[in-house]
């Protein structure tokens, strides 16, 4: 047993490597960014039975095993055949709820808000949820935490277990809910609302009020016209839980909408030789590399993706921000709809409009008097084989950070054979990585660099896609250990820039 | 802020991947810790409870909160250390284990200074037990020979320091 003093000894394990290459005149040509994967999950999933995935899957990731949870017993609902009753079904989309509220949450305050509520200028010192909360006052600090309290309560009530919940199973859920925890649930829905109102006032007061903020969110640093891919219910409406992918293109028409078993004839992956990661693009749209516009497959996946596909909120109170969000960054078309929103910064409020549906729909659903019947469990009868002795079962939910699709493959007896994943932060690596080379190419000109601003300029684009890559990669850390390496045209370090590091 | 409950016990936590290979030390310890502790303490009023987490930062810290003492237990990798190395911290001293930082939101201390100035009472004396990790890229739930000799190391040295 030893004991060493903290530094510099230690040393996280996968840094966020950004590498930007320049051209003969010093400016941006190229921008890679890095990070490692971990293996084998397949492998470790083979020979296993298919009812242990849910709880296998939802130890992926310690930040969205909710997430997990749920894609994952939608897909054994179709790998065994059998449909939930629709008490089950709406007692896993109010976990769920209860799920993005904290998620939600967590970001704006933790993340989102350093950017804005301090400010892009602050000191590094300062831009974080410290700060945020210096700014905001005392009171709404706590009412951070305590949302994530009772949230987290509800997710235990309904879920079985706080971490790595284990309610969810083939063709339903493993209890019902009692009139006291529904009402318990409503009571804490009221208070996620008035929550949630609450935070966008402080982005009206805070950023949208601010000359400087509105035209750093309308600035044309992070504005990609991409495709948009999002979950919608039958009236287009946004839905995290179920309903169908829609994907519309830069202009806002629907491109294609499927359900997700299909994912595989819409979904491509890049691989690039320079990284692990692999791309997700648009198959029938065509990889052109990392640009926007209409000839390329680059599509996005973030809350604000899943308001650009929707014609609407399905609750009124987010359907009025949804509103005044689109009005004020958007216009309408010729059909009604609004014209998609690409400044990328707008995400931090999307995800606020979500944070209001989501406790709106909490509240809907612990309401429903279906939600309170004790009938939550379809039995399943064996898994449904196909034609090749094999069955198959893939499902899909909007994770906070994108949508995730889960894939198995079992034999007969429902033995696991084949396991494949699209987790939710994967679907913007492409659109990640502009977002990082535009963030360079301002404050990089002819070998000229903005040093400071650059870094903070890079964790902006980072931080509104809410990158959890734990789950893809389990190793780039919330710090956001950054390493910049800037080379010129031969490929020679020219310039080294670190945050966090221990390599400092 | 109302604290939920304030109280003299001792929380001993696990922080980690369970199926990740080496990065599962500290969910592996706690169980150990556990079995060995409710083995003998079967009818007095408990002091100890062992908590397994996922992530750390705010997470972490909200399932400090109301404990007068924290033993946390995580894998780390400095690449400097044999794998299997333990490295003992204890606050304000401590280093970015390996899941005391969250990929969400901050890192322990951050999350610590937070808590102070939100007045969530938080234990006065914070442990941490970081043992070197060799794998933390495969999936699997078995630890690498050399952690799994340390899980020995660590749970005789909590299990003598908590007495018991």
């Amino acid at each position: 047993m030893r004991k060493i003093s903290i530094d510099p000894v230690t040393r996280l394990e996968g840094h966020g490597k950004i590498d930007i290459f320049l051209d003969d005149e010093g400016n941006v040509k190229n921008t890679y960014f890095i990070v490692p994967e971990l293996r084998g999950f397949e492998q470790f999933c083979t020979g296993r039975l298919a009812e242990d995935m849910p709880v296998l899957t939802n130890r992926i990731c310690g930040v969205c095993p909710e997430a997990h949870h749920m894609a994952s017993v939608k897909a054994l609902d179709r790998l065994f055949g059998v449909e939930p009753p629709p008490a089950a079904k709406k007692i896993r989309e109010l976990l769920y709820m209860a799920f993005y509220v904290t998620d939600h949450t967590t970001h704006f305050y933790a993340l989102g808000g350093p950017d804005f509520i301090v400010g892009p200028d602050a000191p590094p010192s300062e831009r974080n949820i410290l700060g945020v909360i210096r700014k905001v006052g005392l009171d709404i600090g706590k009412e951070v935490i305590e949302t994530r309290a009772r949230n987290h309560r509800i997710i235990e009530m309904i879920g079985g277990r706080g971490i790595h919940l284990a309610g969810g199973l083939p063709g339903g859920w493993s209890k019902s809910l009692s009139k006291e925890e529904l009402d318990e649930i409503k009571f804490n829905a009221k208070k996620n609302i008035d929550f949630a109102l609450f935070s966008l006032k402080i982005f009206d007061d805070i950023v949208l009020k601010n000359p400087v903020y509105k035209e750093l969110i309308l600035s044309d640093v992070y504005i990609h016209r991409t495709y948009y891919m999002g979950t919608v219910d039958e009236l287009n409406r946004v839905n995290f839980y179920d309903g169908k992918i829609r994907v519309i293109d830069p202009e806002g028409n629907e491109f294609v909408k499927y359900d997700s078993a299909d994912y595989a004839e819409h979904i491509a992956e890049r691989v690039e030789p320079w990284t692990y990661l692999k791309y997700p693009y648009l198959k029938n749209v065509g990889w052109k590399g990392f640009v926007d516009g209409p000839e390329s497959g680059v599509y996005s996946c973030t809350p604000l993706s899943r308001l650009n596909v929707s014609d609407r909120m399905a609750t009124p109170l987010a359907q009025e921000n949804f509103e005044k969000m689109f009005d004020t960054l958007s216009a309408k078309r010729n059909d009604g709809r609004y014209k998609p929103v690409h400044h990328r910064l707008a995400t931090h409020w999307a995800r606020l409009v979500e944070l209001l549906y989501a406790s709106e729909r909490m509240l809907e659903l612990a309401s429903d008097d279906e939600t309170a019947s004790d009938k939550v469990r379809t039995i399943p009868q064996g898994v449904k084989v196909n034609g090749s002795n094999e069955a198959v079962g893939i499902g899909s939910v909007e994770a906070p950070r994108g949508t995730l699709t889960h894939h198995y493959v079992s034999d007969e007896k429902g033995v696991i054979k084949k396991v494949n994943l699209i987790v939710g932060t994967t679907n913007n690596y492409a659109p990640m990585t502009m977002s990082i080379k535009r963030a360079a190419e301002k404050l990089i000109s002819k070998g000229q660099v903005v040093q400071e601003g650059l870094l903070n300029m890079i964790e902006m684009a980072f931080r509104l896609y809410d990158p959890c890559l734990s789950c893809s990669t389990h190793s780039l850390p919330g710090k956001m250990p950054l390493i910049v390496k800037i080379r010129n045209k031969d490929g020679d370090i020219i310039r080294h820039i670190k945050r966090n590091s221990y390599d400092d | 802020m109302k604290n939920i409950y304030h109280n003299s016990k001792t929380a001993v936590i696990g922080i980690g991947n369970s199926i990740l290979s080496d990065d599962s030390v500290g969910i592996k310890a706690v169980k150990v810790l556990e079995s060995i502790y409710k083995a003998k303490h079967k009818d007095s009023s408990e002091v100890t409870e062992f908590i397994e987490v996922s992530t750390g930062g705010i997470n972490l810290m909200e399932y400090m909160a109301g404990f007068r003492k924290a033993v946390i237990i995580d894998a780390i990798v400095t690449g400097r250390h044999k794998a299997g190395t333990v490295f003992k911290f204890i606050y304000p001293d401590i280093p970015f284990t390996r899941n005391t930082v969250s990929t969400h939101d901050v890192d322990l201390p951050m999350a610590i200074e937070t808590a102070n100035y939100l007045d969530i009472s938080l234990p006065s004396e914070i442990i941490i037990f970081a043992v070197e990790a060799k794998d933390t890229v495969n999936f699997g739930e078995n630890l690498t020979e050399e952690v799994e000799s340390a899980l020995i190391n660590v749970v005789n040295e909590i299990k003598s320091m908590l007495n018991f």
